[in-house]
């Protein structure tokens, strides 16, 4: 091999390089297939099993304790918690990829992927943080009756922690907006 | 319900995306004979195409089979608007460009615009044989950004800037000013005493 290799070369090195290509029967593919959409299924389960736990220790706080505030708080815990798990279930997918990748071009589809994983971090907070945030709020203040400091520290530690996820959202986000920028810069050219 | 916000393991999709179709006949020909035409005419291109996207082996296996999956259920919705070739490398490259986002959420790493490694200063190549000229180029084509990468792999499979235009939805002179600068990289990158590689 020269050391110099031109273009051309190149791309004999690139067609020329050894594959296996060993043809994917199409029983395995269905298999595949099905396999794939049993793994989703397996990871949309566990959103809700997950969803049941909380809705099952906040039931229980419910009966054990006589405090309203704590009960109030696990109420609105609950509510929130449902309403997290509808939002999954009216916008989480099978999660396979769309059927139209034949007749989109792929600044497109990539676009398309960028404005959708963008919009989600943005509407995240609404949908998925922020539900169960009063719930937890009431809660903490039922947990800690007449200890206005420890009160004022719980209510600190859940500002801090979902200004965080809001901040990192958001950080994501512009992230990305960067990036359909330069796509649209690209397809105006 | 879990504390922490995790994208990847929410798998949103946008609610405008297509539903999914399953099984079609087309024009007397079943979804699994253009399946089987598709793979059989360029089996081995996908497999080049999943080498230049995923450099781990086992990623690059659970990629190329995406790929055939991709492939196999996009062909319910085929309706010859537009050549084989064009249609197998749209799935292939939008598969793999998904599948280069989900892994990115996991891992960091910086990705380069044509523009940009054209600017790359890198020690001369080494006197190589196949093998390593090889390796040195998909160096090169890991380091990409997708969309850059996509039109380098194209001109690779020996593609001129129209069919690269049709696949990617570039405009051809966008297309061609690209190949031209691919074509001073690769010169640079594989010319002994050069200055541009990886």
């Amino acid at each position: 091999m020269p050391n110099e290799l031109l273009p051309d070369d190149i791309r004999n090195v690139w067609q020329n390089q050894p594959v296996e290509n060993t043809p994917m029967p199409l029983e395995e593919i269905r298999r595949q297939a099905w396999r794939f959409e049993k793994r989703i299924a397996r990871r949309n389960l566990r959103e809700y099993v997950a969803a049941a736990i909380g809705i099952a220790a906040y039931t229980f706080y419910i009966f054990k304790f006589h405090s309203l505030a704590i009960r109030a708080g696990s109420v609105l815990v609950i509510a929130g918690v449902l309403y997290v798990v509808v939002q999954l279930y009216r916008r989480a997918s099978s999660g396979s990829l769309p059927a139209d990748l034949g007749v989109t071009a792929s600044i497109e589809f990539h676009r398309r992927e960028l404005v959708c994983q963008r919009d989600l971090l943005r509407s995240v907070w609404r949908w998925y943080v922020g539900p169960i945030i009063p719930g937890l709020v009431v809660f903490t203040v039922g947990l800690l009756p007449h200890r206005a400091g420890a009160q004022a520290v719980g209510a600190l530690f859940l500002a801090l922690g979902s200004g965080g996820i809001v901040w990192f959202n958001r950080r994501a986000a512009i992230r990305l907006d960067r990036q359909i920028a330069e796509l649209d810069n690209l397809e105006s050219q | 319900m879990r504390a922490q916000v995790s994208v990847a393991t929410l798998q949103i999709v946008c609610k405008k995306s297509p539903p999914l179709v399953t099984t079609l006949i087309v024009e007397g020909s079943t979804q699994d004979d253009r399946y089987r035409e598709a793979a059989e005419a360029y089996g081995a291109a996908l497999e080049r195409l999943a080498r230049a996207y995923e450099a781990d082996p086992d990623h690059r296996r659970d990629l190329l089979q995406e790929i055939h999956l991709a492939l196999w259920r996009s062909f319910a919705g085929w309706d010859a608007r537009c050549s084989l070739r064009t249609w197998v490398y749209r799935v292939a490259h939008n598969a793999a460009t998904s599948h280069a986002m989900r892994q990115r959420r996991t891992k960091t790493y910086l990705l380069l615009s044509l523009e940009e490694l054209d600017q790359v200063p890198s020690p001369p190549a080494p006197d190589a044989g196949r093998q390593e000229a090889l390796s040195r180029l998909l160096t090169l084509v890991h380091g990409l950004k997708p969309l850059d990468r996509q039109v380098i792999l194209s001109y690779l499979e020996g593609m001129d800037a129209a069919a690269i235009g049709e696949i990617t939805g570039l405009a051809p002179g966008n297309v061609a000013t690209k190949i031209h600068r691919i074509k001073s990289i690769l010169t640079r990158a594989f010319h002994q005493g050069g200055r541009h590689a990886k």
